[in-house]
């Protein structure tokens, strides 16, 4: 009883990749239908990213961990990059399917200093340029970029984006879903944003150069969601 | 001991062989002794450029192979005593040659020359790899485009991934009507988003092609623009303090004075 309380399957950020639990009781084809119906909810914004899938004392045949490595990587984009297992069973074959893979308790040590900070209180800071090609991302809190995101750069973040500098790339605020999450930069001139699921795209794609040039003495700008929306405003404190 | 740039742009066709060949040229006019690396195995030009082609007897893949030695390698330019090309092999490929190799033959001729300049294939993979192998700086071309901006900008972030992290960057083929009509994106549109130091603008000039299919590079001719901006580039790399905006509208008094020193 007690464990219907709990979901089938959890996603949470993991530093700078998600964390997928599955609980160990209930039947596998059940838990790939609950995965895929929490993961459909993102689409393919976190493709690239990496895994860890999480299945604690659940023993995982061979051919089930290949179909969920297919399933994550041929549907979202996903790839697997640890798998922690307590059965020896499934650490083995992912060690076949060339998985890292190691039991809860070691994990845990590793785990720790991760979760000990409060998921809001933690940012990484970006210390340069992101230029094109390049992906920052980052899910356990927000990023802060000290220096411009070029176009065909990408920051993606679980918590709120502060760019110190021009943002003209490609910038996912909220990226676990929350909403709430904003961004910000001295120079608010981006190829596409998102918060949450909601979706903005540069309305400047169109203007002239010269046009471009008026935006260069612009003021700090701040994008957040208003009724299911993405409105770009002036930054005057939140 | 001499330092060597490698000359580079991620887009194809933005005037890297060009730069390097008017670069090393107009360092030597100057009185450094240079030499320029086509790095461009299998698709050499510099040679052509620079008008060597017909002396070329060995490459740099000879000098790897042991067939002769990196002296003997060198070909002399036709009008400079202090400028020498190291050619590229047109028979091989890009993946015949590894970085360790190319780091030798730039370490070997650091010790000799002021300048080693390598002129580097487009793209990111391996035939870039190798020509930054050996450099201790960067020269980035790019034009004042959205894509060869975007692939400079590609460049950057991997030469600082390498620790590569002296950039330069020459803007080719401005256009300044065109900057003017609002067509073509200025110097601070390119410097804004590469934020690296600029060393020079190139105007769109005729002369470039007519020197570059003559084989005589234009950086000898005091008239040409380009040529007046290619050696303004090599006496910054020298340190010099030499302001940029490159181009000034000449209005009728500066535009007389030049007629009359011209004539
Ligand atoms: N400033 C300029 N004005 C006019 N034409 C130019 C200028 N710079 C380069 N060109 C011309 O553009 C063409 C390409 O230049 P170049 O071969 O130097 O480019 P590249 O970057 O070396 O190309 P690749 O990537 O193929 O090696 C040549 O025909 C050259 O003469
Ligand atoms: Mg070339």
């Amino acid at each position: 009883m007690k464990n219907q309380q709990q979901p089938l399957v959890e996603v949470k950020g993991y530093r700078e990749g998600l964390r997928i639990i599955l609980r160990p009781e209930p039947p596998f084809e059940d838990v790939q239908d609950a995965l895929v119906h929490q993961l459909d909810r993102f689409g393919d914004a976190f493709a690239g990213t990496g895994i860890l899938l999480d299945v604690g004392e659940r023993s995982l045949s061979d051919d089930e961990l290949r179909r969920l490595q297919k399933l994550l990587y041929r549907r979202y984009g996903l790839e697997i990059r640890r798998v922690i297992s307590d059965s020896d069973r499934t650490r083995q074959f992912a060690e076949i399917l060339k998985l890292a893979a190691v039991p809860t308790l070691h994990h845990r040590e590793t785990a720790i200093e991760a979760s000990q900070v409060v998921q809001t209180e933690i940012a990484r800071v970006i210390r340069q340029t992101v230029r094109a090609g390049q992906v920052e991302r980052f899910y356990e809190g927000s990023i802060m970029v000290l220096g411009d995101v070029n176009p065909g750069g990408e920051i993606v973040a679980s918590g709120d984006i502060i760019v110190l500098g021009t943002l003209r790339g490609i910038a996912r605020a909220g990226c676990l879903g929350d909403t709430s999450a904003i961004i910000v930069a001295l120079q608010l001139v981006p190829t596409q944003l998102r918060i949450g699921s909601i979706l903005g795209r540069s309305p400047s794609t169109s203007k002239s150069l010269r046009d471009r040039n008026a935006e260069r003495e612009k003021n700090t700008e701040i994008a957040h969601v208003v009724d299911d929306q993405i409105i770009i405003e002036e930054y005057r404190g939140i | 001991m001499g330092k060597a740039f490698v000359v580079t742009s991620g887009k194809g066709g933005v005037g890297k062989t060009t730069v390097t060949a008017n670069l090393g040229t107009a360092l030597s006019v100057l009185g450094k002794t240079v030499v320029v690396i086509d790095a461009d195995i299998g698709l050499r030009n510099l040679d052509i450029v620079m008008g060597l082609e017909s002396r070329v007897v060995y490459t740099s893949m000879d000098v790897i192979q042991g067939n002769c030695d990196l002296k003997k390698a060198l070909v002399k330019d036709r009008r400079s005593e202090n400028l020498h090309l190291l050619a590229a092999s047109q028979k091989d490929d890009k993946t015949s040659i590894q970085p360790e190799q190319m780091r030798k033959i730039c370490m070997e001729l650091k010790e000799e020359y002021d300048f080693v300049l390598i002129d580097s294939p487009a793209g990111i993979e391996q035939g870039f790899q190798n020509a930054a192998a050996g450099a201790d700086a960067a020269v980035v071309v790019t034009t004042p485009d959205v894509a060869a901006v975007r692939d400079a900008d590609r460049i950057i972030g991997l030469l600082q991934q390498r620790d590569l992290n002296d950039i330069s960057l020459i803007i080719n083929r401005l256009d300044q009507a065109m900057v003017k009509r609002g067509d073509m994106m200025d110097q601070e549109d390119v410097v804004d988003i590469l934020s690296v130091r600029l060393i020079g603008v190139i105007p769109e000039d005729d002369a470039v092609v007519v020197s570059s299919n003559r084989g005589l590079p234009l950086a000898l001719e005091p008239n040409a623009m380009a040529a007046r901006a290619f050696k303004r580039v090599a006496q910054r790399l020298l340190g010099e303090e030499i302001p940029i905006p490159e181009f000034r509208e000449p209005n009728w008094f500066t535009g007389l004075i030049q007629r009359l020193l011209n004539s």
